[in-house]
């Protein structure tokens, strides 16, 4: 059943997701990059005080700021996803309420992530 | 009248690994600005291939990624820039490091016993000769005292950025409704004071996650593995009046011997030099951290305070009695960030290191551990601390950003109100902290109120986080 007002190529905007999300992906290893690189300064520099601002720094702001980018777009794709699904299902309610979260909050529940679907290649 | 070079770090850094690190931070933040602008760009095709009544929303929430990623680049640019200073600094200060140090070692040679010897001309040698070095060393403390604020001020919490109150409030009532002690009003700035104090001993994977240079742990743990009868040696100098029972006891059933790393670090040399009068009198980088830690040994007791982030002062809470411990203006939502990243990290570790924990154990011993990552920013065995903080007026967009929770990693990163504390005593609560202060910025009702009432609502559905929390922090 076609949701009314709806319109969406299913196949293309598939696609535009997964590959939106391939980019937001690559996030999540820069904040794994930037705490190394932060450690080797630390080494480097061999000052007790430098040293605590950029552990400081790191901690409460830079991976703070990376961790969020890479979740909050991994998030915003996996709720156009569920939207587009529920297009497909002809199911409006849903629909409306994943499209309505892209520009959510992630889920909380720290269990979440666990059973946190993958968004689907383009045709599958 | 030999001169002294004590002064002097043992040796200058290697600018080249400093640059070298500098980049790869800086390298961190522009690729994920770069990342974030090909999935924005990506995603606005999706307007081609999507038409709903309210697709906008959709094909706009990506701004979001884009904003994170640039302040990371910004911050990662800004470090980077501080460290590339400091390396300048150090390589203008070398070549008269290395003349200084060795002009010092000739001058300690002269032999002054030999016949007819001038005194007056080695005396005013050596005070020229002292002088330089202590310029050296002035210099060196300087140029890290500069790279170090300025790192400090990339940590600029903008997304979290507080302008007339709310959220800390929040925080600080969690933490325990009594460690709001009061505020105070100066101009349109109202000042709160949060007073966390009672111990806790630092765990020794908490340890590795506090903010140590590598390089002095190594040091440690080479010693501490020498052998247990110098650590126990060094454990009775610096606590006298702790058997390594009573130690065991009061600390939890933490036995030094067992947990060489931490004791060694808390008995070492070094570290007692870093807390004890002659070290913090000898070191002017030292004095500072030890100053803004509130490092002190008292009694055979370490202890640590807190420390501010941006060094701002803005004003002067009233209280007197806890005004020698205050610090002014820290950077509050930026611990709040902290709490909940430490807490998130900690949880995750403690979840696979033991799975047979219950859930309410596992949230227990994470937050202790965040909560005493975030506060004790150095070793110590009691955390004990008073914070003055400067609390703002959220703007409506900073509330949501500062509510996000971000999945999968145990707690929020984005804040205590929806995260940290939703995730430590159940998402309703997270719900009505969040809406107890979007209702008082949306009244403009007065602060008191709304801090009472977050208060309640945490204090009638976690009677036993609040116990918990008040065990840890009195």
């Amino acid at each position: 059943m076609a949701l009314e007002h709806w319109s969406i190529d299913v196949t293309e905007a598939r696609a535009v997701v997964t590959t939106t999300k391939g980019h937001f992906d690559k996030i999540d290893q820069l904040k794994v990059d930037a705490h190394s690189a932060v450690l080797d300064a630390i080494s480097a520099t061999d000052n007790f005080e430098i040293g605590e601002a950029l552990s400081t720094t790191n901690n409460e702001y830079l991976a703070v700021m990376l961790g969020s980018a890479e979740a909050i777009g991994d998030n915003i794709c996996l709720k156009m996803h569920e939207a587009i699904n529920a297009y497909v299902n002809g199911d409006a309610d849903m629909a409306t309420e994943a499209e309505a979260s892209t520009a959510g909050l992630p889920d909380e529940d720290p269990e979440a992530d666990k059973s946190t679907p993958v968004v689907r290649p383009a045709g599958e | 009248m030999t001169v002294t070079i004590a002064g002097l770090p043992e040796k200058l850094p290697n600018t080249g690994d400093i640059d070298a690190a500098a980049g790869d931070i800086k390298t961190a933040g522009t690729n994920a600005a770069s990342y974030a602008e090909d999935g924005v760009t990506s995603w606005s095709g999706l307007s081609a291939h999507y038409s709903t009544p309210d697709a906008e929303t959709a094909l706009n929430a990506v701004n979001m990624v884009q904003v994170y990623a640039d302040e990371a680049s910004t911050c990662a640019t800004s470090v980077k820039t501080a460290l590339g200073n400091f390396a300048d600094a150090i390589e203008a200060l070398r070549s008269e490091y290395n003349l200084v140090k060795q002009l010092a070692g000739t001058h300690n040679a002269v032999d002054t016993t030999v016949a007819d010897f001038d005194y007056a001309a080695h005396a005013t040698e050596r005070n020229n000769l002292q002088k330089r070095i202590n310029d050296v060393a002035t210099d060196y403390d300087d140029a890290s005292k500069t790279c170090a604020d300025a790192i400090r001020a990339a940590n600029t919490g903008k997304l979290f950025e507080l302008t007339d109150g709310g959220l800390p409030v929040a925080v600080a009532t969690f933490v325990t409704k009594t460690a709001l002690e009061g505020y105070t009003t100066k101009g349109s700035t109202k000042y709160f004071t949060y007073n966390f104090s009672a111990p806790r001993i630092v765990r020794p994977a908490v340890l590795d996650k506090l903010p140590i240079p590598p390089k002095f742990v190594d040091r440690i743990d080479t010693w501490a593995e020498a052998g247990n009868n110098a650590i126990n040696q060094k454990h009775r100098q610096l606590l006298p009046d702790f058997s390594k029972r009573q130690f065991a006891e009061r600390t939890g059933g933490f036995d030094p011997v067992k947990n060489p790393h931490f004791t060694a670090l808390m008995a070492s040399p070094a570290f007692r030099r870093l807390l004890g009068t002659d070290g913090k009198a000898k070191n002017p980088s030292l004095r500072r951290l030890v100053d803004r830690h509130h490092l002190s040994v008292k009694n055979g007791t370490v202890t640590v305070g807190y420390a501010a982030t941006d060094g701002k002062t803005k004003g002067t809470p009233k209280a007197p009695k806890w005004a020698k411990n205050t610090l002014r203006g820290m950077n509050a939502a930026g611990h709040v960030a902290g709490f909940a990243s430490a807490t998130s990290a900690q949880y995750e570790e403690l979840r696979q290191k033991h799975p047979d924990w219950s859930e309410a154990q596992l949230k227990s011993e994470a937050v202790a551990d965040g909560v005493t990552t975030q506060v004790a920013t150095a070793v110590g065995e009691e955390v004990g601390a008073k914070v003055g903080t400067q609390v703002g007026r959220y703007a409506g967009a900073a509330i949501g950003q500062a509510l996000i929770p971000i999945p999968g990693v145990g707690a929020a990163i984005g804040g205590i109100a929806g995260g940290f504390v939703g995730n430590f005593v159940g998402g309703w609560v997270g719900g009505k902290v969040g809406g107890a202060i979007g209702d008082w910025v949306a009244d403009n009702t007065d602060f008191t109120e709304t801090a009472k009432d977050v208060g309640e609502s945490i204090g009638k559905a976690a009677g036993k986080a609040k116990d918990f929390i008040g065990g840890l922090f009195g």
